[in-house]
């Protein structure tokens, strides 16, 4: 059952360069993580689906996956330096047996690749880092491909979202559903810390009305004019958007933090409302 | 330009360039999908103590097992990361490499535009799709905040920034 649907970013500064940061900003982000991981920890969720968007650290233009679901015992990151990252190595829990349910309902709509081994890079770990310091609730990760075109259009991130949502609603486990992205950025480019601030708000008045149509306006090409190929990244959030069955949405912070590179967002979805 | 990006993003990885042929190795071509190659290395020497290890060994060894352009190597052995970014790298690939080479952030971001400055456009793979240049024109489109570079002196400005840090939601008047 879904307990629980919201959004993050996940940029590795976020975490590898806070100190570069404007600290009232970096603590109000910081603060918006503490009350997400709280919101998860009310709703009771006994295992959390992260929906992310990985960054080569497991898939590679050799087999690329347009999604992939993990189905192991546990997970190890960060894949990054630890001192680059800002973050200890770990071992995360997961549920193989919950992920296979999991897959199994998914995969009656929606194809996609399972992964037994997975290292998680900065994508999952940041998000972590906040939402569950202490590792003490199963994780199920999910990657859509957002760096390697070409990319499954976006339309098909709203399918998987709509299989996710069916498949959490098929166990009894209480289930809690983040996406992890970027919303425009140019990240690790000579670009890095562009960020295109109304084109993230109109994205998240879309995100939060939850309006279909608005949301796979988008293709590929204007997102990359307008958002750069970070951007690719909104389809974690329109992900969660399908999940959440249009219920509203509310955003928590939103704040440009050009040295984490992003416009850093938590966001959430109120599943106890009746859809607009 | 937009219909040449969907056309460019809808076959991925561009084929490089025959003309960027020149490997050392007797026998093997080591010109085709040369990017691909140099992706693939570094992913693979991101993931990898054991590679790392053998690449600061003895990294033209480790090459010789990649298919690349003499260019490419060189640019891996130096390393050139200005080169590697204008030749297509990935950037989400890339700054692991600057890292591993203890490349600080600015610094690495600095490369990559002098890479751009000295070779021209980036020549091939997802950046190039667009004609990106590798440079930001702060200066297009109300609201696109600037680089990382200043961003030690950008607090100011973002404390006076309407609507900071909350205030979008689902827009109906109970919000």
């Amino acid at each position: 059952m879904l307990v629980y649907a919201g959004v993050c970013s996940h940029a590795p500064g976020i975490t590898g360069r806070a100190d570069q940061a404007d600290p009232m900003a970096r603590d109000g982000l910081y603060r918006a993580f503490g009350e997400m991981r709280e919101a998860i920890a009310a709703s009771g969720a006994e295992a959390l689906i992260v929906v992310a968007a990985e960054h080569f650290a497991n898939f590679f233009m050799n087999n690329m996956p347009s999604f992939a679901v993990g189905m192991a015992e546990f997970y190890d990151g960060p894949i990054e330096d630890s001192a680059w990252l800002g973050i200890e190595k770990f071992r995360a829990p997961g549920d193989r047996d919950l992920s296979k349910r999991l897959i199994a309902e998914v995969m009656q709509t929606v194809d996609l690749a399972y992964a037994e081994e997975w290292k998680f890079d900065h994508g999952i770990a940041v998000p972590l880092h906040f939402l569950t310091p202490d590792f003490d609730v199963p994780i199920v990760p999910v990657n859509i491909n957002c760096q390697g075109p070409p990319l499954a259009p976006i339309a098909r991130s709203w399918a998987l979202g709509e299989a996710l949502r069916r498949a959490a609603d098929s166990v009894p486990e209480r289930i809690a559903l983040i996406g992890t992205g970027g919303i425009s950025h140019w990240p690790a480019t000579p670009d890095s810390g562009k960020i295109n601030e109304a084109w993230d708000r109109d994205f998240l008045d879309r995100w939060c009305r939850n309006d279909k149509a608005a949301l796979l306006e988008y293709d590929d090409a204007t997102v990359y004019a307008d958002a750069g190929q970070g951007g690719f990244e909104i389809r974690t959030f329109v992900t969660v958007s399908a999940a959440a069955s249009s219920a509203p949405g509310t955003v928590h912070f939103y704040e440009p933090i050009p040295i984490f590179a992003v416009g850093c967002t938590t966001a959430s979805y109120d599943l106890t409302r009746p859809p607009r | 330009m937009l219909r040449a990006a969907d056309e460019a993003l809808g076959s991925g990885v561009r084929q490089a360039t025959m003309s960027t042929c020149g490997g050392s190795r007797p026998g093997v071509p080591r010109c085709v999908l040369s990017l691909y190659y140099v992706q693939k290395f570094l992913f693979e020497l991101n993931r990898s103590e054991e590679l790392q290890t053998s690449y600061w060994a003895d990294g033209r060894a480790v090459l010789d097992s990649y298919t690349l352009t003499t260019e490419e190597e060189d640019a891996l052995i130096e390393p050139d990361i200005g080169l590697l970014f204008h030749l297509g790298v990935n950037g989400q690939i890339l700054m692991h490499f600057a890292a591993l080479h203890q490349i600080e952030w600015q610094d690495y971001l600095q490369r990559m535009r002098d890479g751009i400055e000295t070779h021209g456009p980036v020549r091939e793979g997802v950046y190039a799709v667009t004609g990106y240049e590798g440079t930001h024109d702060p200066g297009r489109g109300p609201g696109i905040s600037a680089g990382s570079a200043e961003e030690g002196g950008s607090g100011a400005e973002l404390a006076e920034r309407p609507g900071r840090g909350t205030g979008i939601s689902a827009g109906s008047a109970e919000e």
